[in-house]
């Protein structure tokens, strides 16, 4: 009996609002389409917020073990060098002034440590100075390259974990010490060495320094082997193993290579973090600039700069949208509890003669409560599917990004019309709940 | 049937306190026709009001058939006023979004009675005011007496122990309210209990016992007849 009491009587309430709904149809329609605006606004911001921090992290990972430098592109105040560019400056034939000394190096190795500290677990820093040499065996009509790189003593003791520190032993692959053998067909330039034959091979340094040969291979440390490898430029890893390589003590830089050479240095970043990159590095070139008193003008590589500038763009753009989808839905809140305000003062005379035959206020808070969120639903339905069919369109695009729809969003985009019409009618229906009957009847 | 003990009212407002009622006690019988005179401002439609349970009262004691009505709160208080009482407005205070057979159903709605059983009881009782022609109509389309009509059926609609009318004929010409007086007093010869508030001596005739208000007391209760 009780069960059937119940249910007839939210039945005449579901019917007495359907009927409402009939009679007022263009007052609710007014709320229909502002939840409409709103929750299509709602959605589009919300799956591109959505996007957006996927896109952000995917940018995350891929930065992950991501590999740069820090590059050095104009001399400062130097010697009489103002604003000078290095790079044009080293592919001419100018050689204004000769002189042996390590403070022309845009880094050095006190840069690699302080750096990797700055850095702590988020990366690797390397310091290295890397020369590619060419031959040309016309009789066999071969053409190589390979590198030399100078490495710091730290540096040649991981490679080779043997205990001589002499620093007279210089690495080398099978393939350089096969073009070795055949050093007159180097480049003049590069050679600061003379090839002896003698067992055991050795480097003669124009100097007369001897450097024991060693075979690189040999050396048991893979993982520095890559530590180098991964100084070279991706378009030749494919070509350049570490057969190719000679490792010889920095010091015999400053006593051969022409100052011409200084881009041949290389400060290299290996991520393990791609986080807080952008403010990190600005860091680094900030510490380069004040260590090293403004001789050189520092960049970074425009593959990391734009790297960077896409996750920092996407990341600003997903702040824009979490911002603008954010206050969509308190407008639509806002706007929507002025409505149903005004829907509510304009029947507070009905609400007080129900209260007066005997309806409790409780439910005609329900009434109010089940118009709103039917038609906030209705609105938000519709909403929600315009919204999908223009994001499947695949029209919107940040960053070469795509725009997709999100199957968490779309529940969102439904489930907020109710929520939004609970919240409504709550904020319109609270003076209402509070008075007597009588009252009402009497302000009117 | 209806029992009033020492019943105050004492609105306050802006630091000063009106009191509408002062320790009205009076006791009203089943089947009683009452109407309540007095001066504009002497707590007359205050006291209908707390007899239909439409207002609070400051204190005092309000006893309905052996029920303690200060003690209902909420969903009982609301099943009083559904069951119990049926209330009849100066201004009618018809729903002019509904039709006048659905402004009828709404006691009924909300008493649980079934859809088909609604609309019966809802036509039996249109057609005891002689509006069943008129079903499909508003409020609006309808002159005062037939509003008023329309709202004595409504408050007749849970077939309530008392009817409480508030001036039901003060907004309507002599013709109307003559036909309206009418009304109540066949309803009352049928057994209800009335109570009636007016200002006018011939409305007033209608009922069978006669309680004047002034400053919120009561300074006569005679019966009719018996003058």
């Amino acid at each position: 009996m009780l069960w059937r009491f119940i249910g007839d009587m939210y039945n005449y309430i579901f019917k007495k609002s359907f009927f409402r709904f009939k009679r007022s149809f263009r007052q609710y329609l007014t709320i229909m389409i502002e939840v409409f605006i709103g929750i299509f606004i709602l959605g589009i911001f919300l799956n591109i917020s959505m996007s957006l921090h996927n896109d952000y992290q995917y940018m995350l990972s891929k930065g992950d073990n991501l590999k740069f430098e820090i590059l050095f592109s104009k001399v400062g105040k130097t010697n009489g060098l103002n604003n000078f560019d290095l790079m044009k400056w080293g592919q001419s034939e100018a050689t204004p002034f000769e002189y042996k000394d390590e403070s022309i190096l845009p880094f050095d190795y006190q840069d690699c440590i302080t750096l990797q500290q700055k850095f702590a677990d988020d990366a690797n820093v390397m310091f290295f100075i890397r020369r590619c040499l060419y031959y040309n065996d016309k009789k066999r009509n071969i053409s190589k390259s390979f590198y030399m790189f100078f490495v710091s003593d730290k540096l040649f003791l991981e490679l080779y974990k043997k205990p001589k520190t002499d620093y007279k032993i210089a690495l080398v692959g099978y393939d350089a010490h096969d073009v070795l053998n055949k050093n007159n067909v180097l480049n003049k330039r590069d050679i600061i060495f003379n090839y002896s034959g003698s067992s055991p091979d050795k480097l003669i340094m124009n100097n007369g320094d001897k450097l024991e040969i060693h075979n690189l291979s040999a050396t048991n440390n893979k993982e520095t082997f890559n530590y180098l490898l991964k100084g070279i430029s991706i378009e030749s890893e494919n070509q350049i193993n570490t057969n190719s390589f000679i490792i010889i003590p920095i010091k015999y830089y400053y006593d051969f290579l022409h100052p011409k050479d200084i881009p041949d240095t290389h400060l290299q970043i290996n991520l393990n973090n791609s986080s807080q990159l952008g403010i990190k590095l600005t860091n680094i070139i900030q510490y380069l600039n004040n260590k090293h008193g403004n001789q050189f003008s520092y960049t970074i590589d425009s593959e990391l700069n734009k790297y960077i500038k896409t996750t920092e763009t996407i990341r600003d753009n997903a702040l824009f949208a979490n911002i603008v989808t954010f206050f969509s839905l308190v407008v639509i809140i806002i706007g929507l509890s002025g409505l149903m305000l005004l829907l509510v003062n304009k029947r507070i005379k009905e609400y007080a003669i129900s209260i007066a035959l005997g309806a409790t206020k409780k439910v005609i808070f329900l009434e109010t409560l089940m118009e709103a969120t039917i038609v906030c639903l209705i609105g938000g339905v519709l909403g929600t599917i315009l919204e999908t069919v223009v994001l499947s369109q695949k029209i919107i695009c940040f960053n070469e990004f795509m725009v997709v729809v999100d199957n968490k969003v779309q529940f969102i985009c439904i489930f907020a019309p109710i929520l939004i019409g609970v919240l409504s009618t709550m904020f319109s229906m609270v003076k209402i709940v509070k008075l007597m009957p009588i009252e009402i009847l009497k302000s009117l | 049937m209806i029992s009033l003990r020492n019943i105050s009212k004492c609105y306050k407002g802006n630091g000063i306190n009106t009191i509408a009622l002062n320790d009205i006690s009076l006791d009203i019988q089943k089947s009683e026709f009452v109407s309540i005179m007095g001066r504009s401002g002497c707590g007359k439609t205050t006291l209908l009001n707390i007899l239909g349970c439409m207002d609070s009262f400051t204190s005092g004691e309000y006893i309905f058939e052996d029920i303690n009505v200060k003690s209902l709160k909420g969903k009982s208080l609301a099943q009083f006023r559904n069951k119990k009482i049926g209330f009849v407005f100066q201004s009618f205070n018809l729903i002019n979004e509904m039709t006048i057979l659905e402004n009828i159903e709404v006691p009924l709605g909300y008493a649980g009675i079934p859809g088909k059983k609604r609309k019966q009881v809802a036509c039996e009782l249109l057609e005891s005011v002689r509006l069943c022609d008129k079903e499909k109509n508003y409020p609006s389309q309808l002159s005062g007496g037939q509003q008023q009509r329309v709202a004595i059926a409504r408050a007749l609609a849970n077939c309530p122990e008392i009817i409480l009318a508030d001036e039901p004929t003060g907004n309507l010409d002599k013709k109307n309210a003559e036909e309206i007086m009418n009304i109540l007093n066949d309803l009352n010869e049928l057994g209800a209990t009335l109570v009636v508030i007016t200002h006018d001596e011939v409305v007033a005739n209608y009922a069978k016992r006669k309680i004047i208000l002034d400053d919120g007391s009561v300074i006569s209760d005679t019966l009719i007849g018996s003058d």
